[in-house]
């Protein structure tokens, strides 16, 4: 277990760096943002999935995650696992099916879990459309997602303010999907 | 503790808490005796933070916050691939990762005696000394307490 340990943020404006990006990636949906972080996360985890779990979790939330990056993480935040519908915070290598996932209650809604989508690339996969809060307008990029799964995107905002949120990560890139985005293919 | 000779110095428990009680200087002096330790990455710190002490009323009552203590620790991997852990109290973070250092090296077992015998042993000797003497002090200053009956019936 103890072999594959590497380092993890080495000071806390690498956090704070982290969580100013995730930030303003949450604010602009679609928007992609890269991190230059100095850091080599275990081979299951992108550094940007690795950098938003190190800025993110702590000692107070659940995470699921792969086998080989959960001791990792576990050592550095003090981070809980979990099965994938309990947890805070889910990281996934494609896209899956989202309704398992706690999306929060109606007085607080805010308890809706993360999914960090950790994929080879942002920009490839279906067209898609999104609008709504942070976007001017409409944008039309492409994303690695599915038909299903912007499907279960859709209805899931008939339990708004419930929901989860996402962020696709790739590589050192990052693009959020706050639960308030509306998407459609195209 | 560490009072009895018979203390295993090889426990892993053991070693720590001696490393911890002693300070940067004295654990630097002890290595210059040592084989070197081994080059090393940082996994985590060295870093400050607080730690919470709990005790229970009585020795066995209910257990309460006795307050927090600043704590120093650090991880390290040596080059052989073992994990060292320091925690020692203060902000000392020299010694939290000597102390990670030195836990690295003692579970290789290349090196395991001669750093038992250069740096754990002369530690836990000192620490041994330091408590017999506070405690012959205290013996010396001992009152003993005795009650006197009562002769009246």
């Amino acid at each position: 277990m103890s072999d594959e340990l590497s380092p993890g943020f080495n000071d806390i404006h690498a956090s704070q760096r982290c969580f100013r990006a995730i930030l303003d990636a949450m604010s602009h949906p679609g928007r992609t943002r890269t991190l230059d972080e100095a850091l080599d996360p275990p081979p299951s985890l992108s550094v940007a999935a690795a950098c938003c779990l190190l800025a993110l979790t702590d000692a107070t939330v659940l995470v699921a995650l792969p086998d080989d990056a959960a001791n990792w993480l576990v050592f550095h935040t003090g981070a809980g696992l979990a099965p994938p519908s309990r947890a805070d915070f889910i990281v996934a290598r494609a896209p899956i099916a989202i309704t398992n996932f706690s999306g929060g209650t109606d007085e607080e809604p805010e308890r809706g879990a993360t999914l960090l989508l950790d994929v080879p690339a942002l920009d490839t996969g279906i067209r898609v459309r999104l609008s709504g809060p942070g976007i001017a307008g409409s944008i039309t990029i492409s994303l690695p997602l599915t038909t299903d799964f912007i499907r279960q995107w859709r209805d899931q905002h008939d339990r708004a303010p419930c929901g989860i949120d996402v962020i696709l990560c790739a590589g050192r890139s990052l693009l959020a999907m706050p639960r308030s985005v509306m998407m459609e293919a195209i | 503790m560490l009072l009895d000779p018979a203390t295993d110095l090889r426990a892993r428990p053991t070693w720590l808490g001696i490393l911890a009680r002693a300070d940067a200087d004295r654990i630097a002096h002890c290595l210059t005796d040592a084989p070197a330790l081994p080059d090393f990455t940082r996994l985590r710190g060295p870093e400050t933070g607080m730690a919470m002490i709990r005790a229970r009323m009585g020795g066995s009552g209910a257990a309460f916050n006795v307050g927090e203590i600043t704590i120093a620790r650090c991880t390290i991997r040596d080059v052989t691939g073992r994990i060292g852990h320091g925690y020692a109290t203060g902000r000392d973070l020299v010694h939290a990762e000597l102390v990670a250092r030195i836990d690295a090296a003692l579970q290789n077992p290349v090196l395991q005696d001669r750093l038992i015998d250069a740096v754990v042993a002369p530690l836990a000797a000192e620490i041994a000394a330091r408590r017999a003497a506070i405690e012959a002090q205290a013996q010396a200053t001992e009152v003993k307490f005795f009650t006197l009956a009562s002769m009246r019936s």
